[in-house]
Parts: structure tokens; C-alpha cells; sequence
């Protein structure tokens, strides 16, 4: 059992940059034995997924191994030919990608995909391999293992998608699978499915695994062992219990320590609302409705969640308050004032009072822009400021949002992901609004540095009394900033309510299944909740 | 599907319509003006006035545009002011010619260019990929009118090779339709071959080509199955077009090899203002860049699986 199956020395890489190659790995050192799960833990740029793939002998375009020894069972990988590494791949090791949508071939039915593998390599013949499809599809839960192996990939639900990528994993029985991030992209109540099929696999079959994660509650689930990465370099191993109840680098506490932060409480206040929402109904085109009578109250000075999973309606909800989509029915009302359908149609003052942050900084920020002109434009728009008084305003702007002032004359893809977020938040704080919408703000963004734009947000609240309408699927983010919380599915409000009175039980339905889909920092969970689940099904 | 289909016909239809509407008022509004053209400018006053009566033209011009549209229906084109005979006579055999033409540099442009463009979008910036864009990028720029002189003064003056002019009078013969060929496939085929290149490049880099290398298939299998089958999508459309320009784009080639085609009954009706003629050229090409428009989104859709199935 505690044969050795993969040993990796003094890993490695570059990637090629700016006109030069900089390290991505330096010198990692990683074992793994037979049948034992390796989470590979870290933020983006760890150089963790960089590791996984040169483990099956495969380098990103613009990336190269430079040095170190790649041992998998017996077989130097970093010394093979390319033919002699295609005869291990997905026979011997085998990858599942983190989107399955756009890992899989649209253009050819899942079986097939699934059976090529065994096939091309004269492992199985065809009918054997679609025979053991049907069985491990069954094992996994996918719905008719019979048929949806004879679907294309874009008729399966994103969860299903995921879940048959793994199946195709393991269509030769593979001594070691690498999982990169599968479950990043699919909602909480989606990502506990692909979770229990994971483990189910790793526990009932002898094959090894490297799971390769930023999200220590989901690694904590399914892995014996823990090494956690940063910048390329080890920053601590050890067994998963004793990285959890003992770390001892700062980097790992900070990790774990992530999601526990909480703003103070807010009574409510009687003031009158800020912002009304009444019956609205809205939809794209005339046939697909998307809000269904949405009454919302959000309260002056207040941070008020929109919870839902994807296609839940949240964002639309942010678009139908703007005016970027207007309304089929049901009114706005901003401090009791209606406020017309189209932002076509809005005075420049009901702009002003409502601004909104999006998701991705990166779109949502024009890359040949100075930061001088992507914060002061709305300061010219809304204030007519020019010259140096606008140069100024900029510059406490700037300080704001915790940014040194030289940092006017940038552009913005010289900023990190998580300034150029800060950059996004000053450019709404410009038009001095009343209300902010923030659409997954976090999202994009690593743990710690969402942490940081979370306290900078509410920072802001208390300095300038902004009401936010924080859009997010997180419900940790939830729980560290919302005061009122409201749920929505499919288009409609399930539960709303003041944030202790939404996540003390008892629950709506769909509330308790969001609450505890979400994965807590503790080993046993994954099995709590399943077996839970079981009990009541 | 069906509605699908159906949807796209009725907006061709619509689009012919609309065309053919622009194209009698732009013509046939001014009727002074049609008179000159048919009688010449010689003709007198009177003359042009009972040749007006006579033919209708006095009527409205709803009602002569209608006349006209149904003629038009039934294959009746009008007798063409410059030859003198129905224009039917002239058009069908000159269509006739010029697809024998755009059929030929058909069968070497399509293998010829997706096969280059898949072996240069295969690699990106491999050896092979830049010659072949080099080369693709080089021949696409030098124009028409430059490559027949210089292939006429190749194979014709110095090696003797070929016949210079095409126009077939003693019926038809293979060695005429070599230069016009050679000339239009030189021209078309970087082109094609970049767009391949292009499509093939963007499908090399997807996340299931990657998975399907990560499955340890053969090379061969991952571009025959996985990377070509994606990446033809657009050059597919790419080659519809080429239809279009192949019918009325070639009027340089026909007309310095003296070659009976379409494009130089076009021109020469454009050049000595035979509306008649104009007309039903003009409705004939509409005709077939609509047709080629339904059939390349057709095939898109067959080739889309998420299209297909949705």
C-alpha cells in the first residue's frame, strides 16, 4: 500500500514573459505513494496547476522544465520521448481540467469521448469501454447512465459535465489522476455532487491522486496530505489534520484564517428605505423571463446580499435597478422617487446616486487608460471637474482606496488583480454615489486578497454612509459583510430577511441547501453532509 | 431545422426582392434616359416618344416593375439592346463557361488551401508555418492584372507552353482554360489558406485539444478528430464566399484572356449600357450569392453539433 508511486525532485519551470523566462516553479520536491490523495494548495501564480500537467510530461505553450527529475513508478518522465509519454498518458495518468465545458470536444458525443481513450491506446474495444462507461456513470449518480453517454457535451448540466470528465479519468484505470480545480467553476450545491464522485473514487479504487485547489475547505475534504505553494516555492506539508489544527507558517494560518472575517453588526434602522424595488418583472426577448415579481426594500447605509446560484436572476436584478435592462413591469424607487425604466431615459442626478462594480476588473477596466483618466472621466461627466481641481480629486480618491498617489500616471494592466478592483471601486466612489452595486466583486479575485476589497469595502460605508446591494453566490462573503440577506431562485425572492434571522433555522428549503453545500475547514464534513442528505432522501 | 431553414429561404427571397427593386428604379425611373440607351443617341425626339408608347413605358413605374418582376419569374429576360437576341441566349452559355472555370479553380483551391492551412495553423510559428505564410501573403498580394501579364510572359512568350488568348471559337479546348485557372488559384489561394491557418490556430489552443493530447491519443488522431473538425467550420464559410467572387470578381482575368465568361458579358454590358442585360446579370448573381449565403449557413449548422441539437 505505501508503495511509492511518483517522486519529483528539484522541480523546475519557467514561463516566458515580458521578453524573458522567470521562474514559475523553483525547485519543488513532491512524493506520493499508491493510492494516497496529495491536495496542492495555493493562490494564482502558486505555479501549482504547472505542476500538475508537467507530471504527465506536458508543458503549457510559453513554458519549459529547466531541471529536476520526474520519477513515476520506475519511469524518468522528464527524459521520455514524446511517444513513450503519450503510451502513459491516460492510460497510467490520466487529468481532469477544471471546465469540463471547454475540456470536452463540442463536437462529439460523450461515450465517444469517454471510449477513445481505452481504445486508441488497445486497451479495451469499443463495446467493453462503452459497458464500462455505462457502469462508472451509474457510480458516479450521473441521471440514465444508459443514454447520456450518446449526448453532446452542451445538452449535460455543468455538474454532469464535470462528473462524466471525471468518469473519462478513469476509463483505463489510471494509477494516478490529477484534478485541477474541478470544481472552481460550479455552484456550491453543483460542487458537493463532483466532490462526493471524486472521493468515491479515491477511496474505492487503488488510484492515486494530486488535487490541485485554492480553496483549503474543499482540499481538506478528500486529501490525506497537504503542501501548500506560494510564488512557486513550498511553504509547509504535512498530513491534513495536522496542517489544519497546527500549521506553522504565517502564509498557512493567513489561508486558514480566510472567511472568518466579519463586520460588526448593524441595527436596523426606521429610517425609510433608500431604494424600493415593486413587482418588478423582467425578461430577454419576449419569451425567456428571468424576475418574477421582485419586492426588495434595501436600507441607508445597510449591505444588503443577493444570494442564488448561477442563473438565479441576481444579476439581472442589478441590470433592471440600473436600467440596463428595463423593467417589464413593476417600478424603482430611489429615496421615493420613481425612477424611469431605461438609464437612457435618467437625468444625469439618478445615474450618479447608483453606481455599480462588475466582476471581472479586467473587462470592466479599459487596458490603454491611465488610472489619471479612468477615475477622473466620471468626475469631468457628473462634476464637470477639470485640470488640477480633477487631478486632485483623483489623487483622494486614490487614497481612498489605499493606493499611493504616483500610481495616477498607470495603466491599468501594470496592477494586480486585486488593485485593479480597488481601481474599479474608486472609479464608482467618483460619482459620490448613495448606493453601490456590487455585482461578485470577489469572485475573480484569490481568498486573501477578496478579504482585503471586503474590510476596504466596508471601510468606505462607515467613512461615507454607502449603501451596497452586494450580488454574490459566496455565502461566506455573505456572512462576513451582508446585514439584511436575500435568497433568490429561479427568478424569484425565496427568503429575505435580516442576516441573524436568515442563517439561524429554521431555514427556507433552499436556504438550509445552500448553507450546507458550503464547505467548512473540517475533514469530516463532505461525509456529514452526505450522510445527512441520505437520511432525509 | 425545418423552420430554420425555411426562415433563411423566405429572407433570401426578401433580399431579391428588395434588390430587384433597387435595381429597376435606379435603372428604368428616368425613361428619357431608357429610350436613349435602346435607340442610341442618334435617335430623335418623336422616335423615342413612340418607342415609349409602345413598349409601355408610360405606365406607372409600380406597375412596370411589377410587369417586369413576372417576366422576370418565368424566365423571360427581355431581349439584350447590344446583341439583339433574348437575353437568355447570351447569359446561360456565358454562366456555363464561367462555371467551368470556377469549378476547376475549385477542385485544386480547396485541397491545396486547407491542406497548407491546416499544416501552418497546426504548429503556430513552426518553419513550415511561416513559409507557408510567407508564400500565402505574397501571392494574395500581387493583384490580378500583374499576374497575367507575368504568367502570359512566362508560359506563353518565352516557353511557348500555352495559348495566350481563351476564347474558345474552335470549341472547347483544356490548354486555353490552364492560364485563367492558374492565375485565379495563385490569387484565391493564401487567402483560404490564411483563414484555415487562423481557425486551426484558435482550435489548436482550446482546452479540449489539450485534454485530448492529455489522453495520450496519437498526433494524427488529435488533429483528424478532434482539431479538424472544429476548425473547418470557418473556412467553410470562407469558401461559399469564394463563389461569389469567382462569378463576378474575375472580370480582369476573363477579359485579358478574352475568356466568354459572366464577368466580361458584365462588363461589357456595363460599358455599353445595356439595362437589359445589366438587370438580369445583376438578379443572376444576387441570385447565386444568396444561395451560396442559405448553403454555407446550412452547412454550419450541420457542422455545429450545439446548433443542431439545441
Amino acid at each position: 500500500m505505501s508503495e511509492r508511486l511518483l517522486k519529483i525532485r528539484n522541480l523546475q519551470i519557467e514561463g516566458f514573459s515580458d521578453d524573458d523566462w522567470k521562474p514559475i516553479v523553483n525547485g519543488i520536491d513532491l512524493d506520493l505513494n499508491r493510492g494516497e490523495v496529495l491536495g496542492l494548495i495555493g493562490e494564482s501564480g502558486a505555479g501549482k496547476s504547472t505542476i500538475g500537467i508537467a507530471i504527465m510530461g506536458y508543458c503549457r505553450p510559453g513554458c519549459r522544465m529547466v531541471g529536476g527529475t520526474i520519477d513515476f513508478d520506475g519511469i524518468p518522465i522528464h527524459a521520455q520521448s514524446h511517444e513513450q509519454i503519450r503510451e502513459i498518458r491516460g492510460v497510467r495518468m490520466s487529468y481532469v481540467a477544471q471546465s469540463a465545458a471547454a475540456s470536452f470536444n463540442p463536437a462529439h458525443r460523450l461515450i465517444d469521448q469517454y471510449c477513445e481513450t481505452p481504445v486508441q491506446h488497445g486497451v479495451l474495444k469499443f463495446e467493453k469501454a462503452a459497458k464500462n462507461a455505462r457502469t462508472i456513470y451509474a457510480r458516479l449518480d450521473l441521471p440514465d447512465p444508459d443514454k447520456i453517454g450518446s449526448r453532446f457535451p452542451h445538452q449535460v448540466s455543468g455538474g454532469q459535465l464535470q462528473r462524466a470528465m471525471v468518469a473519462m479519468a478513469m476509463s483505463c484505470e489510471p494509477d494516478l489522476i490529477i484534478f485541477d480545480e474541478p470544481t472552481t467553476a460550479l455552484d456550491v450545491t453543483t460542487q458537493i455532487e463532483v466532490l462526493a464522485a471524486i472521493k468515491d473514487i479515491v477511496e474505492n479504487s487503488n488510484t492515486a491522486a494530486i488535487y490541485i485547489t485554492h480553496d483549503l475547505a474543499v482540499v481538506v475534504q478528500l486529501a490525506d496530505r497537504i503542501m501548500v505553494l506560494r510564488y512557486g516555492d513550498l511553504v509547509e506539508q504535512g498530513n491534513t489534520r495536522e496542517i489544519l489544527n497546527d500549521p506553522k507558517e504565517d502564509y498557512t494560518k493567513e489561508l486558514l484564517a480566510v472567511r472568518t472575517y466579519r463586520k460588526d453588526y448593524q441595527e436596523a434602522n426606521s429610517e425609510k428605505p433608500i431604494l424600493e424595488v415593486k413587482k418588478v418583472h423582467a425578461s430577454y426577448g419576449d419569451s425567456v423571463k428571468v424576475l418574477e415579481d421582485i419586492n426588495l426594500e434595501v436600507g441607508r447605509c445597510r449591505t444588503v446580499a443577493v444570494v442564488g446560484e448561477s442563473g438565479s436572476g441576481k444579476s439581472t436584478l442589478a441590470r433592471a435597478i440600473t436600467g440596463l435592462l428595463p423593467p417589464s413591469e413593476g417600478s424603482i424607487c430611489y429615496e421615493g422617487e420613481e425612477l424611469l425604466r431605461s438609464y437612457k431615459d435618467r437625468p444625469k442626478q439618478q445615474l450618479r446616486n447608483i453606481q455599480m462594480i462588475y466582476q471581472m476588473p479586467d473587462v470592466a477596466l479599459n487596458p490603454r487608460q491611465k488610472l489619471r483618466d479612468t477615475i477622473g472621466r466620471p468626475l469631468g461627466f457628473y462634476f464637470g471637474l477639470s485640470g488640477q481641481e480633477r487631478e486632485q480629486r483623483v489623487k483622494e480618491l486614490l487614497e481612498m482606496i489605499e493606493l499611493p498617489h504616483n500610481y495616477i500616471d498607470r495603466y491599468t494592466p501594470e496592477l494586480s488583480g486585486g488593485q485593479k478592483q480597488r481601481v474599479c471601486i474608486a472609479r464608482a466612489l467618483a460619482a459620490d454615489p448613495a448606493i453601490i452595486i456590487c455585482d461578485e466583486v470577489t469572485s475573480a479575485l484569490d481568498q486573501l486578497v477578496a478579504e482585503e476589497i471586503l474590510k476596504l469595502l466596508h471601510r468606505l460605508q462607515e467613512e461615507l454612509k454607502i449603501t451596497y446591494l452586494f450580488i454574490t453566490h459566496d455565502l461566506a462573503t455573505v456572512k462576513a459583510i451582508a446585514d439584511d440577506i436575500v435568497v433568490m431562485l429561479r427568478g424569484k425572492i425565496v427568503e429575505h430577511g435580516e442576516k441573524g434571522e436568515v442563517l439561524t433555522p429554521p431555514h427556507h428549503e433552499y436556504t438550509e441547501l445552500l448553507l450546507s453545500s458550503v464547505p467548512e475547514m473540517e475533514p469530516d464534513w463532505l461525509d456529514g453532509v452526505l450522510e445527512d442528505r441520505k437520511v432525509t432522501a | 431545422m425545418a423552420i430554420f431553414i425555411a426562415k433563411r429561404f423566405g429572407l433570401m427571397l426578401l433580399t431579391m426582392f428588395v434588390v430587384s427593386m433597387v435595381l429597376f428604379v435606379l435603372l428604368e425611373f428616368d425613361i428619357e434616359a431608357v429610350a436613349v440607351k435602346v435607340l442610341g443617341p442618334y435617335s430623335t425626339d418623336e422616335q423615342r416618344l413612340l418607342w415609349l408608347e409602345a413598349n409601355g413605358y408610360n405606365d406607372p413605374i409600380i406597375f412596370r416593375y411589377f410587369e417586369w418582376l413576372g417576366r422576370f419569374l418565368v424566365g423571360d429576360f427581355g431581349e439584350s439592346i447590344i446583341y439583339k437576341i433574348p437575353v437568355a441566349d447570351v447569359l446561360w452559355p456565358r454562366l456555363w463557361n464561367t462555371t467551368i472555370l470556377a469549378f476547376w479553380v475549385f477542385v485544386f483551391l480547396v485541397p491545396i488551401s486547407l491542406v497548407l492551412g491546416i499544416l501552418s495553423g497546426m504548429r503556430e510559428g513552426s518553419k513550415a508555418d511561416r513559409t507557408i505564410s510567407f508564400v500565402s501573403i505574397l501571392t494574395t498580394s500581387v493583384p490580378e492584372f500583374a499576374s497575367t501579364v507575368l504568367f502570359s510572359w512566362l508560359f506563353v512568350f518565352s516557353l511557348q507552353w500555352l495559348p495566350g488568348t481563351s476564347s474558345m471559337f474552335d470549341g472547347f479546348d483544356w490548354t486555353q482554360l490552364v492560364l485563367p485557372v492558374l492565375v485565379l488559384l495563385v490569387y484565391d489561394f493564401g487567402y483560404v489558406t490564411r483563414m484555415t491557418r487562423a481557425s486551426m490556430a484558435e482550435v489548436m489552443t482550446t482546452h479540449y485539444v489539450r485534454t485530448a493530447i492529455l489522453k495520450g491519443l496519437p498526433y494524427r488522431h488529435v488533429i483528424l478528430k478532434h482539431a479538424l473538425r472544429n476548425a473547418l467550420i470557418a473556412p467553410f464559410t470562407v469558401l461559399m464566399l469564394q463563389i461569389n467572387w469567382l462569378l463576378s470578381g474575375v472580370i480582369v482575368v476573363e477579359f485579358f484572356y478574352a475568356y466568354k465568361g459572366f464577368g466580361a458579358l458584365l462588363l461589357d454590358a456595363a460599358l455599353r449600357q445595356d439595362i437589359i442585360l445589366i438587370e438580369a446579370c445583376t438578379m443572376v448573381a444576387v441570385f447565386v450569392v444568396v444561395m451560396t449565403q442559405l448553403l454555407s449557413d446550412i452547412a454550419y449548422m450541420l457542422l455545429n453539433p450545439r446548433i443542431r441539437f439545441s
